[in-house]
């Protein structure tokens, strides 16, 4: 396997647990506080954009083609953003 | 052969060619789920699936909302505010809701006007064409009807003036519109009229115009880049199965958008504006939601008040009537936006137009426009428009042929990537500088119309000062690049010294 094949299926598994707990967290939270609202909604994002970079890293994959970094930095640059925000309000 | 069987084999021959004519736009005979190209990867290609996707957010959240919704003058209002306050995710629902709206009217915009400028409307997708315009019709009516639900102040005076503008619509168009969306009920029959027409009416014309423009995309497939030709079946052309290929693709799409919908909405939370009542609507300033702001902006200039306001509407009318009608009226078979300048700068006219009337009418609500800044104002933008978009057109289309003596002995391949990457800077300074431009002299008239009006003061002075100053260094820099084009090609005919600084005969 070549590295930059690793790196990519490294990330992979790092996204699937991100979209994992944040699906969890979600079922955590309490739909009457308003202030659960902002969490709902960022906790929501980071699933959707963990979705979409791992269908960006299947999709580019299958069709032979490599993965680009700005897609993937950007997308984790995103997800951190985001988890922060999150951990935060 | 006999004239009677002669006779036969025409009408056969007519038959089968109208057969044909709508088995070529309609696609009877073709398979469905066609693969896509590569080069439709791309989001410009797939604005419409994200209006949709917007639409199918509004559908989740507007059910939600359905359940609390009481539609009566008496309780809208208060079960809105029960929405808002008491249902879990209430306000945040109601925001998502308002917001995917205002974005899917963006997107259809968006979609209408990518598919203006690289002309989707030509043969076969004339049918295409007009349906998506009706979709975006469909879809403005969603606002309009949308807008009153909650009864506020804001929507019932707004809708009030919408509606006072449909009578002075050309007939019969006025009569139809008024028996659709007004009736004769009053308050609570509107309301009833509206909220039907939003949640019932409106959605199914929508899906079904949708399951016709899904088909027609199934008959002729996306549309061909605009450079024309076939691309490379090994590239660009490579086709890609609709499941999973493009399917990942879209929902990558409508996941981002979607993460993007949730941010803004906890971002910028909707607040609901008063209640509606007569003595608060008597104190505040009848004002159409942004989308309809720049019709608003035009029957507020003076010449189209009382008299004038239906020639203001049926001018809008005709807009919309020849944007619908388009491909029946750009016959040409060329998509190629590099040689159809007019065709461009009608379309570039059009959206700046937009975009200034509707900023302009947020900054002036209730305003009557006299009709000098009217046409200053208008006539401006169309003016700098013109000169960006046909002074950019002479540019890029000089472009090409100017490097090639520039190098010694250049190999081929580096002498055209070289070229390419000058012709590109050169271009994008140039539209920087045109830009520049063209808000100086937006700039200048503002500063000019505002000393007429309000009279002439320090900071009016030095804001006129520094419009003038950028112009002149527009024109400057625009002249400066268009004779250094010029002088590379040996068309000068009139030297000027100071332009030729640093310039090296090759």
């Amino acid at each position: 396997m070549k590295p930059r094949e690793w790196l990519v299926y490294r990330i992979f598994a790092l996204l699937l647990f991100f979209g994992v707990l944040s699906v969890i967290f979600l079922w955590t939270l309490n739909p009457v506080s308003s202030q659960s609202q902002t969490t709902f909604a960022i906790y929501l994002s980071i699933d959707l954009v963990v979705f979409a970079m791992i269908s960006y890293i299947f999709r580019v994959s299958k069709w032979d083609e490599d993965v680009g970094r700005l897609p993937v930095i950007a997308g984790c640059l995103a997800l951190l953003i985001l988890l922060y925000a999150g951990l935060t309000v | 052969m006999s004239v009677s069987e002669d006779d036969t084999s025409r009408k056969e021959g007519r038959a089968e060619r109208l057969m044909g004519w709508f088995d070529n736009r309609l696609g009877l005979s073709h398979e469905l789920l066609r693969p896509a190209p590569r080069y439709s990867i791309n989001p410009f290609y797939w604005l419409g699936a994200l209006a949709v996707v917007a639409f199918v957010i509004q559908g989740i959240s507007g059910s939600i909302m359905l359940l609390y919704y009481v539609p009566t003058p008496s309780t809208a209002y208060a079960s809105t505010l029960y929405i808002f306050q008491s249902v879990s995710y209430g306000q945040f629902l109601e925001t998502v809701h308002l917001y995917t709206a205002y974005a899917m009217i963006m997107l259809a915009f968006m979609h209408m006007m990518r598919g203006f400028f690289v002309s989707v409307h030509k043969k076969p997708r004339e049918i295409m064409w007009v349906t998506g315009m009706v979709m975006g019709f469909v879809t403005l009516g969603f606002g309009f009807t949308g807008y009153l639900l909650p009864w506020t102040v804001v929507s019932y005076s707004a809708t009030r003036v919408g509606t006072a503008m449909i009578g002075a619509l050309p007939e019969p168009l006025s009569s139809f519109i008024n028996f659709l969306v007004v009736g004769s009920g009053g308050d609570a029959g509107q309301l009833l009229r509206f909220f039907d027409l939003h949640v019932v009416v409106l959605p199914a014309v929508l899906l079904v115009l949708l399951a016709v423009k899904m088909y027609l995309l199934e008959t002729h497939g996306v549309s061909e880049p605009v450079t024309g030709g076939t691309p490379d079946p090994k590239k660009g052309g490579r086709l890609l199965p609709i499941f999973p290929d493009v399917s990942f693709y879209l929902l990558e799409l409508a996941a981002l958008f979607g993460a993007a919908m949730l941010l803004i909405s906890v971002l910028f939370p909707l607040n609901l504006p008063a209640a509606y009542s007569p003595a608060a609507a008597g104190q505040s300033v009848p004002q159409p939601d942004w989308y309809f702001l720049w019709v608003y902006q035009i029957i507020k200039i003076s010449i189209f008040e009382q008299a004038g306001l239906s020639a203001a509407l049926t001018f809008v009318a005709l807009i919309f009537v020849a944007l619908t009608v388009l491909p029946f009226i750009d016959r040409g078979k060329t998509r190629r936006i590099a040689v159809r300048r007019w065709y461009v700068t009608i379309g570039l006219v059009f959206i700046a137009e937009v975009v200034v009337l509707t900023v302009w009418g947020q900054k002036t609500p209730g305003q009557v426009i006299p009709d000098t800044q009217g046409l200053l104002v208008l006539g401006g933008t169309a003016l700098a428009v013109c000169i960006i978009s046909f002074n950019a057109y002479r540019l890029l289309a000089r472009q090409p042929t100017n490097q090639a003596p520039a190098a010694l002995h250049p190999s081929p391949q580096s002498e055209a990537s070289r070229t390419h990457s000058a012709s590109a800077w050169v271009s994008a300074i140039f539209v920087g500088v045109l830009g520049l431009g063209a808000f100086s002299m937006g700039g200048l008239i503002n500063s000019v119309v505002n000393m007429t009006m309000f009279g002439v003061s320090d900071l009016e002075l030095v804001a006129l000062a520094s419009f003038l100053g950028a112009l002149a260094v527009a024109v400057s820099g625009a002249s400066f690049l268009l004779y250094r084009l010029d002088l590379g090609r040996g068309r000068i005919k009139r030297r000027v010294k100071m332009f030729e600084v640093g310039w090296k005969q090759k």
